[in-house]
C-alpha cells in the first residue's frame, strides 16, 4: 500500500481558530472488494479452460425416458456459430450382454460388467451435423459409463447416434468445406432413424439418467424411470 | 511523527513476516505436490481415480513387432493392468524413475508400446508401456503414472494422484537381466487380456 498516511491534524482556519479535526481517508473501504474482486477473477482464469469446457456442466433440455425432446445447441465450425437442432427419445435400455460387440471392438467382459444397448430415436433435418457424439449413462452412486467420445477406450467413435450407412454431414473445419455438404455417393440421412450403441456398465448398476452430449459443456439429460 | 514512526514500523514488520512465511513455510510443496501412491509388484495401487496394477517387468534387446524395434540400451517393459473406478479417464503420464530420480519417458518405437491409456469406467484396460534404458537406470526403477502429461515440472501432475510403483529390480540382478537376449512380444493395449485373443 503506497497511500500517504491519514492527515489527523487539526486544520487552522485562517483567522487562526482551531476547526472541526479531519477524519482519516476512508478511500480503502471502497478499495477492499475492488481489490478481492479483481484478484479473484485474475487467478481464476484457468477455471473456464480446465473445468467449465472440460467436462458436462451446463444442461441444454431434460425430458423423460420416452418422451420426446427437442434440443436447439450453440455451436460454431468454421464458417462461424450455428444452432445444431435435433429431436430426440429415449426408448429404453436393451438387455444385459456379457461380450461387448461393436463394429472395431469384440471381446468378452470381466469383473460383473455387462454390454447394455441404448435405444434412441432420432428426429432432425438431414442437414444437421449428428456426427461424434457422447452417451453418458449415469447410475444412482454418480459413476458414469460412456461411448463415443474421442478419449473412450472402447466402442465407436464418430458414428453414435446416426445410422452407419448415412451419418450425414459433419461441421466444416476449414472454410473451403460447405455447411451441410455430403461425401461423394453418400445418401442424405432419413429424416427419422433409429441406434443402439452398446455402453460396457456393471450388471447390478441402477441406472438414473443418460446424456447425450456433442461437446463440453454442454449436455442434455434423458432421466430414467427408477 | 510518532504516528509515522508507528506506521513505518508496521509496514516493515509486515514485510519481514511476510519473507519469514515465504521462506519457511513449505508453500511451494502444498500448492503444487502430487498425492503419491506407493506399490509394487502384483499389487493394484488405488487412486482416486483409477487402479494401476503393474503386473511384469521385462528386460530385453528386442521388442518385436513389425518392425522389430532394437534399443540403444536396453528395453525395460513394463505390463500393466488399469481400471477406472467412477468415470471415463484419460491417463496420459507413464514414465519411469531411475534410483538416481532420473527420469525416462515412454518410448512409442515398438509398435505396440503404449504412451497413454483410454479408460472406460468399470473395464480393465491392458497395457505395455516401454523405456530405453541404460544399465544405470535399471537398479531400483520405478513406474510413475498419473492422468497428466510428462513435463520437466510437474505441472500437468500438481495436486493429482500419482501411483509410484516400485519394479522389484535390485542392484545384484541388473548384470543378469542387461545380459538377457530373449526378444519380447509386447501385446496390443487395449480391454482383452494378454494370452487372450480378441473375438
Amino acid at each position: 500500500m503506497s497511500a500517504t498516511p491519514p492527515d489527523v491534524r487539526e486544520p487552522v482556519a485562517e483567522d487562526g481558530t482551531a476547526t472541526v479535526p479531519r477524519r482519516p481517508s476512508r478511500w480503502w473501504i471502497v478499495a477492499v472488494p475492488v481489490a478481492i474482486v479483481t484478484m479473484l477473477a485474475a487467478s481464476g482464469y484457468r477455471v473456464p479452460v480446465f473445468w467449465w469446457e472440460s467436462g458436462q456442466h451446463h444442461e441444454i433440455a431434460d425430458g423423460e425416458a420416452e418422451e420426446w425432446v427437442a434440443v436447439a445447441e450453440q455451436t460454431s465450425d468454421a464458417h462461424g456459430d450455428l444452432t445444431r437442432r435435433y429431436s430426440v427419445r429415449l426408448a429404453g435400455l436393451g438387455g444385459a450382454d456379457p461380450a461387448y460387440v461393436a463394429r472395431f471392438d469384440e471381446f468378452r467382459l470381466a469383473d460383473g460388467m455387462v454390454a447394455r444397448t441404448v435405444r434412441l430415436d432420432f428426429r432432425a433435418d438431414p442437414g444437421q451435423s449428428l456426427k461424434n457424439c457422447a452417451l453418458t449413462l449415469v447410475d444412482d452412486e454418480g459413476r458414469q459409463y460412456r461411448v463415443g467420445h474421442v478419449h473412450d477406450g472402447i466402442g465407436p467413435k464418430t458414428r453414435v447416434c446416426v445410422p452407419e450407412e448415412t451419418p450425414g454431414p459433419g461441421l466444416p473445419i476449414i472454410e473451403s468445406e460447405v455447411r451441410g455438404r455430403l461425401p461423394e455417393g453418400e445418401q442424405p440421412r432419413p429424416r427419422e432413424w433409429s441406434v443402439s450403441p452398446a455402453i460396457a456398465v456393471p450388471e447390478n448398476a441402477t441406472f438414473v439418467e443418460l446424456r447425450i452430449s456433442f461437446e463440453d459443456p454442454d449436455y442434455v439429460t434423458l432421466r430414467l424411470p427408477r | 511523527m510518532r504516528r509515522t514512526v508507528a506506521s513505518a514500523a508496521l509496514v516493515i514488520a509486515a514485510m519481514g513476516l511476510g519473507r519469514l512465511i515465504n521462506d519457511h513455510v513449505p508453500l511451494g510443496d502444498s500448492a503444487d505436490r502430487p498425492f503419491v501412491s506407493t506399490g509394487e509388484v502384483g499389487r493394484p495401487v488405488v487412486l482416486d481415480y483409477a487402479e494401476v496394477t503393474v503386473t511384469a517387468v521385462h528386460v530385453t534387446p528386442t521388442v518385436m513387432g513389425n518392425p522389430a524395434s532394437a534399443s540403444g540400451g536396453r528395453w525395460l517393459v513394463v505390463d500393466t493392468e488399469l481400471l477406472a473406478r467412477t468415470r471415463p479417464t484419460l491417463m496420459s503420464g507413464f514414465f519411469l524413475v531411475d534410483a538416481q530420480d532420473h527420469r525416462w519417458i515412454a518410448s512409442t518405437r515398438g509398435s505396440e508400446c503404449a504412451s497413454s491409456a483410454s479408460l472406460s469406467t468399470g473395464v480393465r484396460h491392458y497395457a505395455s508401456f516401454c523405456f530405453d534404458v541404460p544399465r544405470r537406470a535399471l537398479g531400483g526403477a520405478r513406474l510413475v503414472a498419473t492422468r497428466g502429461a510428462w513435463t520437466s515440472h510437474e505441472s500437468e501432475f500438481r495436486r493429482d494422484a500419482v501411483a509410484d510403483v516400485d519394479l522389484g529390480i535390485a542392484g545384484s540382478e541388473v548384470d543378469d537381466l542387461w545380459a538377457q537376449q530373449e526378444p519380447l512380444d509386447v501385446r496390443e493395449s487395449g480391454p482383452v487380456p494378454p494370452g487372450e485373443a480378441r473375438r
